[in-house]
C-alpha cells in the first residue's frame, strides 16, 4: 500500500516508472477453488466466466505507476464468441471427416493435412486471442490493441516452423526472434505503438544447451544406426556388431533415463531467459521496458509449484486409498470387483486431482510468475507515454478468443497477456 | 454520515478515457460528486446515481461514471472518500454485479445447456445418423470396409487375415446355402460376403460394405445350423439398415459434441470417453433389437424355428454373465431382449436350413 503515494506529495517524478504486483494469494486461492468447483459442476462450461475473473484478479493487482491495470472483458462475451468460431469450425471439420471415408489413402493423407490445418488455424486463433485480450486491457483510461492480419501471422509461423524442422530444431530461436517482433511491433497503447528487438542470440545460449541435450544424441543415435545398416548391408562380418549394439544400446537407454530430467531442470531457466530479454526488447518512442528479474526466482516459482503438487498428490492418493480400502470393507465385494465401479471411483478421483491441480498451477505458478515478473519492471523515459491518445480502434468481439478456445489451443486457459 | 455536513476536500486521480494523461482533481462531496483541477477550476460533475465502481486493488478505488466516456476513470486511496462515495452512490454496485453476471444464472444455464445437449446426444444424434445413413454413397461405406478389415484382424489377433479365413469347398457351399436360404428375398444394399474366422470367440459381426465374419466359436458352440442361421440374419439386418455407418456417424457426432462442451478443459478426454461408452451402450441396444426383429422375419419367411437362435443367444448370456456384462458392454444380451424374441417366435416353423452332411461340412470348415 505504501508504494501507492502518487498524490501525495512526491511531485518530483523518477525517470522511470514501476510496476508493482500486489500480493493476494489467500483471495486467489479462493476465487480458484470456487472457480474450478463451479467448472466440473457445469462440465467445464463456466470456463468462459472463471478465466474472465481470473484476468480481472491479474490484471487489477498490477499497478504501473501507480495505476492498476483493468480487464473489462467479460465471461458472456467469451461463451458467445465461442459459439460462434464452433458453428464457423463446423463444416471444416465435417468436411474433412467425410473426406477421409472416401478412401483409405485419403484418409492418411487427410489425417496429415488435417494436423497441418490445425497448427495453422491455431496459430491464427491464438494471435486473435491476443487481440481480444491486449482490447479488453485498460491503463489510465486507453485501451491495448493488437493490429495486423492474423492470417499473415499464422503464414508467417507455419514458414518458421517448417524451416525449424528441416533445420532439425535450429532454426528456432530466428523463428522465436521474428515472431515474437511481430507481435509486439503490431501491439499499441492508444496510438503509441510498441517496438521490439528481440533478436535470436537473446535465447540461443539456453536453447543451444537444450538443443544439445535434447535432440543432438538422437542425431548421432541415427547417424550410427544408419551407418551400422548401411556397413552391415554391404560387409555383413566386417564390424563386430554385438559390440556396436550394446554400447549403442547402453548410451540410448542412458539419454531416455536422463535427457527428459535435465531438459525439466534446464527449461524453466530458457523460460526465465526468453521472458526477461524479450520484455527488455520492448520499446516506445523513447521509453523502454526493463524486466530484470533473477532466474532463481523462476526456479522458485517452479521448485515451490512441484513440491506442492507432489505433496497434494500424495494426500489425495493417501485419502483416496483410506476412502478406497473402507468402500471395500462395507460394499458388497460384488460391488467392488464390478470394472464400473472402478471405473468410475478412478474418473471421480481424477476430476478431483486435475481440479486440484487446477487451483495450484493458478494460485502458485501463474501468479508467482505474474508476481516476480511484474515486480522487476520498469520503464525507463516513461514522459512520452503521457502523450498517448486513444486510437481509432473499436472494441474486438468475443469471437476473436472462441476460436482458440473451439480448437483447443489452450488460448482460453490463457491468463497472461 | 451525513452528506451535508461533509466539507471536506479529497485528491483523486481523473483520466478522461481519451488521453493517458493524469489529471489530479480535488473532489467535494454534495448534491453532485465535483471534481476541480488543482488551480480552482470546476473541471466535472459526475450525477451520484450514474457512479459505477470498477475493478481496483485493494486499498484502492476506481469509479467509472455511466454518462461519460465508458473508459474515463476516478481513482483515489482516500479512505474517506471511499466511504463517503459508498454511502452516496446508490448504484455503485452496478456493474460488478453484472460482471459477476450471477453465478446461480450461469449455473442454471449450464444446466439447461447440459440438459439440452445430452438431448440431442440421446435422441437426436441417433436420429441424424439413422437419416444421414442411407444418404452415405454405397462406395463409401464399401471403401470404409476396405479399411477397416485390417484393423479387425489387429484387434483379433487374426493377422495376416488370409490365414485365418477358413475355406473348405464343401463348407463354403454350406454357407452359401444358409444365406441364400435365410436371405430369401430380402432386399440388402450390398452382396453379403461372408467369412468364417478361426477364432475362439462366440460372436459374429458385420462390417461396413456387407462382410460378415462368422467365428468358429459360434459355430461350435451351436447346436444345430438353424442357430447359426439366425445368428446370420441378425448380421444381414445390421448390413440392411446400414448400421455400421450410422455408429460411426453417431459416435462420431457424440464426442463431437461432448468435446466442444468441454473445450480446453484438461482431463476432458476421460470424461469424453466414458460418455462415449455409457451413451453408446444405450444407443446400440436399441441397433441389436431391429437386427433381431430383422432375423425372426427373415427365419418365419425361410419357416425356420427361432428357438435354436434363442438357444444360442442364451449360451452368450451365460458366459457373458461373468465378466463381460458391466456398465460398458454394447451387446447386452439381457432376459428382456431374449423375451422380446419369444415374443416373436412362430412355433409352427419347422424348417431345416442344412442337411446333416451340409452342417458337418460347415462345423469342419476350418479343420485342415
Amino acid at each position: 500500500m505504501e508504494k501507492i503515494k502518487y498524490w501525495e506529495g512526491a511531485e518530483k517524478k523518477p525517470a522511470y516508472w514501476t510496476v508493482f504486483v500486489q500480493r493476494g494469494e489467500s483471495q486467489l486461492s479462493s476465487l480458484s477453488i470456487r472457480g474450478v468447483m463451479l467448472m466440473v459442476v457445469t462440465l467445464g462450461l463456466y470456463r468462459f466466466w472463471f478465466v474472465s475473473d481470473l484476468r480481472r484478479f491479474f490484471w487489477s493487482r498490477t499497478l504501473v505507476d501507480d495505476s492498476p491495470l483493468e480487464y473489462t472483458g467479460r465471461g458472456l462475451e467469451l461463451f458467445i464468441g465461442f459459439l460462434i468460431a464452433v458453428l464457423i469450425l463446423l463444416p471444416l471439420g465435417l468436411g474433412l471427416f467425410g473426406l477421409s471415408l472416401i478412401s483409405p489413402t485419403v484418409a492418411i493423407t487427410s489425417n496429415i493435412a488435417y494436423f497441418i490445418l490445425l497448427t495453422f488455424l491455431g496459430q491464427y486463433a491464438l494471435y486473435r486471442a491476443r487481440r481480444y485480450r491486449l482490447n479488453r486491457t485498460v491503463w489510465r483510461g486507453l485501451r491495448l490493441h493488437l493490429t495486423g492480419s492474423a492470417w499473415k501471422y499464422a503464414f508467417k509461423a507455419m514458414g518458421w516452423f517448417v524451416l525449424s524442422i528441416i533445420t532439425i530444431g535450429l532454426a528456432w530461436p530466428w523463428a522465436s526472434a521474428s515472431l515474437e517482433r511481430h507481435r509486439v511491433n503490431n501491439t499499441w497503447y492508444g496510438n503509441l505503438q510498441l517496438h521490439s528487438t528481440a533478436k535470436s542470440s537473446d535465447i540461443i545460449k539456453p536453447y543451444l544447451l537444450i538443443w544439445a541435450v535434447l535432440i543432438f544424441p538422437i542425431l548421432v543415435f541415427s547417424a550410427i544406426g544408419l551407418w551400422v545398416y548401411i556397413q552391415g548391408a554391404s560387409e555383413l562380418q566386417l564390424l563386430p556388431s554385438s559390440l556396436q549394439d550394446s554400447g549403442m544400446n547402453g548410451a540410448i537407454g542412458l539419454y531416455f533415463s536422463t535427457a527428459p530430467f535435465i531438459g525439466l531442470i534446464l527449461y524453466p531457466w530458457y523460460k526465465a531467459v526468453i521472458m526477461r530479454t524479450y520484455f527488455s526488447r520492448i520499446n516506445a518512442k523513447t521509453a523502454s521496458l526493463k524486466a530484470e528479474f533473477s532466474t532463481g526466482l523462476i526456479y522458485k516459482v517452479w521448485i515451490k509449484s512441484a513440491l506442492v503438487m507432489s505433496l497434494v498428490t500424495m494426500l489425495l492418493g493417501l485419502l483416496g486409498f483410506m476412502l478406497f480400502t473402507g468402500a471395500t470393507i462395507i460394499l458388497p465385494t460384488a460391488i467392488v470387483q464390478d470394472p464400473a465401479f472402478l471405473a468410475v471411483v478412478g474418473g471421480i478421483a481424477y476430476i478431483v486431482w486435475i481440479a486440484v491441480n487446477y487451483v495450484v498451477s493458478i494460485t502458485i505458478y501463474h501468479f508467482g510468475i505474474w508476481f516476480y515478473v511484474g515486480n522487476s519492471m520498469l520503464i525507463q523515459n516513461p514522459e512520452c507515454i503521457e502523450e498517448t491518445v486513444a486510437g481509432a480502434k473499436d472494441p474486438v468481439s468475443g469471437v476473436s478468443e472462441g476460436y482458440a478456445d473451439a480448437l483447443d489451443m489452450g488460448g482460453g486457459f490463457e491468463i497472461g497477456l | 454520515m451525513s452528506l451535508n455536513k461533509i466539507e471536506s476536500a479529497y485528491q483523486g486521480l481523473y483520466f478522461d478515457g481519451k488521453s493517458a494523461k493524469a489529471t489530479k482533481v480535488i473532489i467535494t462531496c454534495g448534491m453532485v460528486l465535483k471534481m476541480q483541477s488543482e488551480d480552482g477550476r470546476a473541471f466535472k460533475k459526475w450525477q451520484w446515481n450514474d457512479l459505477r465502481e470498477e475493478d481496483a486493488p485493494s486499498g484502492y478505488f476506481r469509479i467509472s461514471n455511466d454518462s461519460d466516456n465508458p473508459l474515463a476513470r476516478l481513482e483515489t486511496t482516500n479512505r474517506q472518500l471511499i466511504d463517503i462515495i459508498r454511502h452516496a452512490a446508490p448504484a455503485l454496485e452496478k456493474k460488478q454485479q453484472l460482471k459477476r453476471s450471477g453465478r446461480t444464472k450461469i449455473i442454471a444455464l449450464s444446466a439447461a445447456a447440459i440438459v439440452s445437449l445430452l438431448a440431442i446426444i440421446i435422441y437426436g444424434i441417433p436420429a441424424i445418423a439413422t437419416r444421414i445413413a442411407p444418404l452415405v454413397p454405397l462406395s463409401w461405406e464399401a471403401r470404409l470396409g476396405e479399411l477397416i478389415e485390417p484393423q479387425i484382424a489387429e484387434v483379433f489377433k487374426v493377422k495376416p487375415l488370409n490365414a485365418y479365413i477358413c475355406r473348405s469347398p464343401n463348407g463354403d457351399a454350406a454357407v452359401a446355402k444358409m444365406a441364400k436360404m435365410i436371405r430369401g428375398s430380402a432386399e440388402l444394399p450390398f452382396e453379403p460376403r461372408i467369412k468364417v474366422i478361426r477364432h475362439n470367440m462366440k460372436n459374429a459381426f458385420a462390417l461396413p460394405g456387407g462382410t460378415i465374419y462368422l467365428m468358429q466359436g459360434l459355430i461350435t458352440a451351436a447346436k444345430s445350423s438353424e442357430g447359426v442361421a439366425g445368428v446370420l440374419a441378425h448380421e444381414m439386418g445390421h448390413v440392411k439398415s446400414r448400421d455400421s455407418i450410422r455408429k460411426i456417424a453417431e459416435s462420431s457426432g457424440r464426442s463431437f459434441i461432448l468435446s466442444l462442451l468441454l473445450g480446453d478443459v484438461t482431463g476432458s478426454t476421460v470424461v469424453i470417453f466414458a460418455g462415449e461408452a455409457l451413451l453408446g451402450a444405450a444407443y446400440s441396444r436399441d441397433i441389436e433389437k431391429s437386427a433381431d426383429n430383422f432375423a425372426i422375419a427373415r427365419l418365419n419367411e425361410a419357416k425356420v424355428s427361432a428357438e435354436s437362435m434363442i438357444e444360442l443367444f442364451k449360451t452368450f448370456d451365460k458366459n457373458s454373465d461373468k465378466k463381460e456384462r458391466n456398465l460398458f458392454s454394447s451387446h447386452p444380451l439381457t432376459r428382456e431382449r431374449i423375451e422380446h424374441l419369444r415374443d416373436k417366435v412362430d412355433h409352427n416353423q419347422n424348417q431345416a436350413v442344412l442337411t446333416k452332411q451340409e452342417w458337418e461340412a460347415m462345423r469342419n470348415i476350418c479343420k485342415k
